[in-house]
């Protein structure tokens, strides 16, 4: 099974509350789309297998809480990180203000190297629902260098092609870094652990550091 | 198995006849060995810490190591005889061969597979990254020390520190931290081989020894060597003639068939001493830490993973081990209990005094613990269980505080029906609450009948609830996870008022959850951790050394209590029984740590990554069989409450109480002590009581704000 795929691709899904990341998730790796959801708490992903131009990679899509309370833990996600998917609702205005605050915690704390896609979701909107006209969407996807597709998850709108397009992206950051982003499959699995609360408790473990006598 | 202390393996790096497929190997070694000579390891211990080392050495300060004495012999004559030396290396550059055959190599002591930490991990971790090749890098990482170039060792901190000290004034050279058991089979093993003689009780209480020169270790062997109780130290491999199993067996021997002029110095308390029981008080101190290395019997059979993959000589030491690691750790047997069925409305009314007191609520949470509540009580028992109602209090009473925490919840309605969109515009902290309570009400329990359909007037109260609890507690607010909460009361109690104190009550448990720097999740984590640790060594074992101890994947589980896993039957259920708060505090973490337990197998065997157990663990929604669950957290707060090693910290999560700390002796870096992070109910807030004075002016304020807020819900 292992080797039914050259490379994994860990891709993060970000964006805020209600705005589709679970929906996305489903509809691309399940092929479903469910009218009700519920929110997400805490973390999960799915994998799904994706011919790339002819090459076999396994993309490990991560869905978030998009609640900015949970931001603790899922920082420790945005690690290995080598694609973020942003997503904000086009019937959000909220959604799509918050973008500014979602792209400074990735420059914060993802991989410099991270490459980002921007999604603008609920596209099958009327237009009297259409809080955010497509053009908003593009400058700011413009002036951060990002892949923007209007998106519907309802409506199987351009979700093949915004994943499609996070990957080549992925891909050509690879080659462009000679590779070296996780050349091996063990270090795909590269958990966020290890760090947060493992110092903390190596911290409290630590503590006869005080005594120095 | 334990993975700490390998000194079984006293296996030879170099010999003088090497079979082809041990060539390779060696030649890399050869690489890592200094200049000359051919290393012997004499002793390993794995997770040590490195604390204390020359600056060359900073960036691996509280990385966790391999500790070993390594003997190298030197066939030219240029070099005097043999040499010792001590050599800590990182886990991390450790690799893996193969580890499911012996080579006889010392990479075998580490199980961790190679990984690269990224830059900012190495950051975070104040390490290093390793090369990918493992080369040059990983070897310059070796710390080694001449021991002809030390003059002494202390053992401090009960054993959990080493410290080794130059030659002539030059004060430290080296200090490490055994995060696993102690430092007393290092300094056994050094005794045993007459490196090191007991000197002076060192003025800070530790343990001193003197390293010996060459000649006096001569002296000391050949003396040692009159007497019949040496045959222990013939399992020094260059000289043995037995197989490093038998070797290890050996050192295996309890010091009291040693002659009494070699015993080993006081042993502390959680030494792996078998026949030597320590039940001095201060026991726990240790034992704690030295957790891992216990109680791989203390899980029942069934958790014992792994064991298939384990060559035959393994499982021979492991039982060997076991041996040892039953009487340290000394939790009993698991017991079976029995839940009981659901208390009756009969039995309710049993417990009730003629003017509506509550009799025994003692007896009565007891029930619900083994049981739970019938359907048809649970509005009215609900109530008490979240401290909305007083077990004290007359039937008269009750229907007063009713009234009064009605007029109280409407009065808190009131002020956010009466917001102006002006205001809301102004007020930005509201209006994200509020914003986020509407996208996640219509997205909670929307299966259940009692939320289905559009324009559900459920869904209306649901929200209502939420946002009254926002003027209640604005600095909490509304967080994600809460409306999850609320559901299931609001749909036993069906009346706005009586589910909105109900989720008080609820809240008041929970409320650290949802703090803003999930302070709360935190401890809870670290406080499960140190559950399995004690509780489930081998799965304990696993995790830590697959970078999955962070117990992130429980973050689901603590934070809704379990709503996300359970279908909605088995959630009222589950409440009722936590809420009891039996059979003791923080018992929702025991509930983890039995989840875990029936996990452990599949865990291990099938070599889950964090990632994978993370996988598996949001998998088992909808797969926990929640009286089984039940059954084997108690079973296993009862192993640990008959503990008698059991160390303070988990005294503290599991509510018992607390064993005085040996005086005099150091209080750090003898457990994991942290801040008194379990809180009590925290009920005793809620009923604080005003002065009739203040009681009659909030009366009249309340009441006016009531038919205000009466008046505009109603008009």
């Amino acid at each position: 099974m292992a080797l039914d795929f050259v490379a994994t691709y860990k891709v993060l899904v970000l964006g805020d509350s209600n705005v589709g990341k679970t929906c996305i998730v489903h509809r691309y790796c399940d092929e479903k789309y469910y009218d009700t959801y519920i929110s997400t708490i805490g973390i999960d992903f799915k994998q799904k297998l994706i011919n790339l131009d002819g090459v076999p990679i396994k993309l490990q899509i991560w869905d978030t809480a998009g609640q900015e309370r949970f931001r603790t833990l899922t920082t420790a996600y945005y690690r290995g990180a080598m694609g973020i998917l942003l997503m904000y609702d086009v019937t959000n205005l909220e959604s799509y203000n918050n973008l500014s605050y979602w792209l400074r915690n990735i420059q914060e704390n993802a991989s410099p190297d991270v490459v980002k896609v921007l999604a603008g979701n609920k596209c099958e909107c009327s237009a009297t629902q259409r809080m955010v006209d497509k053009e908003r969407g593009e400058k700011i996807a413009e002036n951060f260098d990002m892949p923007f597709f209007e998106v519907s998850c309802k409506s199987n709108i351009n979700i093949e092609d915004a994943f499609l397009s996070l990957a080549r992206k992925i891909r050509e950051q690879r080659e462009r870094r000679g590779d070296n982003f996780d050349n091996d499959e063990s270090k795909d699995k590269k958990s966020p652990g290890s760090n947060g609360l493992g110092t903390f408790s190596l911290g409290s473990l630590s503590g006869e550091n005080r005594c120095t006598c | 198995m334990d993975e700490s202390v390998r000194y079984d393996r006293c296996h030879q790096v170099h010999l003088g006849v090497l079979s082809e497929s041990q060539f390779s190997s060696v030649e890399e070694d050869v690489q890592n060995l200094p200049p000359q000579g051919t290393g012997n390891i004499l002793f390993t211990h794995d997770g040590v810490l490195l604390k204390k080392a020359s600056a060359e050495h900073i960036a691996d300060l509280n990385t966790s190591g391999s500790l070993s004495l390594v003997e190298y012999s030197r066939s030219s004559a240029e070099l005097p005889r043999r040499r010792l030396l001590l050599e800590w290396q990182p886990n991390d550059s450790i690799m893996i061969a193969d580890d499911s055959q012996d080579q006889g190599d010392w990479a075998l002591v580490d199980r961790i597979s190679g990984r690269t930490r990224t830059t900012s991990e190495c950051r975070a971790f104040n390490t290093r990254p390793i090369e990918p090749s493992g080369g040059a890098n990983t070897r310059s990482r070796i710390m080694r020390a001449q021991l002809e170039d030390l003059s002494s060792v202390e053992v401090r901190h009960r054993g959990q520190t080493i410290r080794f000290m130059r030659k002539g004034a030059n004060g430290v050279h080296s200090e490490f931290f055994f995060q696993h058991g102690n430092a007393d089979l290092f300094v056994r093993s050094m005794r045993d081989q007459h490196l090191i003689e007991n000197a002076e009780t060192s003025r800070s209480g530790g343990e001193e020894y003197a390293i010996l020169t060459t000649e006096n270790q001569k002296l000391k062997k050949t003396f040692a060597e009159l007497d019949i109780g040496q045959i222990k130290a013939s399992h020094l491999p260059r000289e043995s003639w037995l197989p490093n199993k038998l070797a290890g067996f050996l050192g295996n021997i309890p010091d009291y068939v040693q002659p009494p002029f070699q015993r080993s110095p006081k042993p502390r308390p959680g030494v792996l001493i078998s026949g030597d029981r320590q039940t001095s008080p201060d026991n726990y101190q240790i034992i704690g830490l030295s957790g891992s290395t216990n109680s791989a019997c203390s899980s029942n059979g069934q958790s014992r993973g792994g064991s298939a993959e384990k060559s035959p000589a393994d499982s021979e030491l492991e039982t060997l081990n076991a041996q040892d690691e039953k009487i340290v750790n000394n939790l009993p047997d698991r017991q079976r209990v029995e839940r009981g069925l659901p208390l009756t409305e009969t039995q309710w009314l049993e417990f009730q005094t003629p003017d509506g007191r509550i009799s025994d609520s003692v007896r009565i949470k007891e029930l619900i613990f083994r049981g739970g509540v019938v359907q048809s009580l649970r509005p009215e028992v609900w109530k008490f269980l979240l401290n909305y109602y007083l077990w004290s209090d007359t039937h008269v009473e009750r229907i007063e505080r009713r009234k009064q925490k009605s007029i109280e919840y409407y009065n808190m309605k009131a002020q956010w029906l009466a917001m102006t969109t002006a205001q809301e515009a102004n007020f930005c902290g509201y209006r994200e609450r509020k914003c986020q309570i509407e996208k996640d009400v219509k997205r909670t329990d929307r299966s259940l009948q009692f939320f289905a359909g559009e324009d559900n007037p459920n869904l209306t109260l649901l929200q209502g609830i939420l946002m009254t609890y926002v003027m209640y507690n604005f600095d909490l607010g509304y967080v994600q996870g809460m409306s999850d909460l609320l559901a299931p009361i609001l749909e036993i109690q069906v009346n706005e008022v009586d589910a909105f104190w109900c989720f008080v009550g609820f809240m008041e448990l929970v409320f650290t959850n949802f703090d803003i720097d999930q302070a709360g999740m935190k401890t809870q984590f670290a406080q499960i951790r140190r559950l399995i640790e004690f509780a489930n060594a081998p799965l304990f074992n696993y995790m830590r050394s697959h970078d999955s101890d962070n117990m992130y994947f429980c973050f689901r589980w603590l934070l809704v209590w379990y709503k996300r896993e359970l279908n909605n039957e088995d959630v009222l259920k589950l409440w009722e029984c936590l809420w009891t708060r039996l059979p003791c505090p923080n018992f929702h973490l025991l509930f983890s740590v039995a989840i875990l337990d029936q996990e452990t197998r599949v865990i291990i065997e099938s070599q889950y990554e964090f990632t994978e157990i993370l996988k598996h663990v949001n998998e088992l929604s909808g797969n926990i069989d929640v009286q089984k669950t039940l059954q084997v957290a108690e079973g296993i707060y009862l192993q640990l409450k008959a503990s008698e090693t059991l160390p303070n910290d988990i005294r503290s999560i599991i509510g018992e109480p607390l064993l005085p700390v040996a005086t005099g002796e150091e209080i750090d870096g003898g457990t994991v002590d942290e801040e008194p992070t379990y809180s009590d109910d925290g009920f005793d807030e809620l009923v604080k009581e005003l002065t009739p004075e203040e009681k009659l002016r909030q009366q009249a304020l309340l009441e006016e704000a009531c038919d205000r807020s009466l008046f505009l819900q109603f008009h």
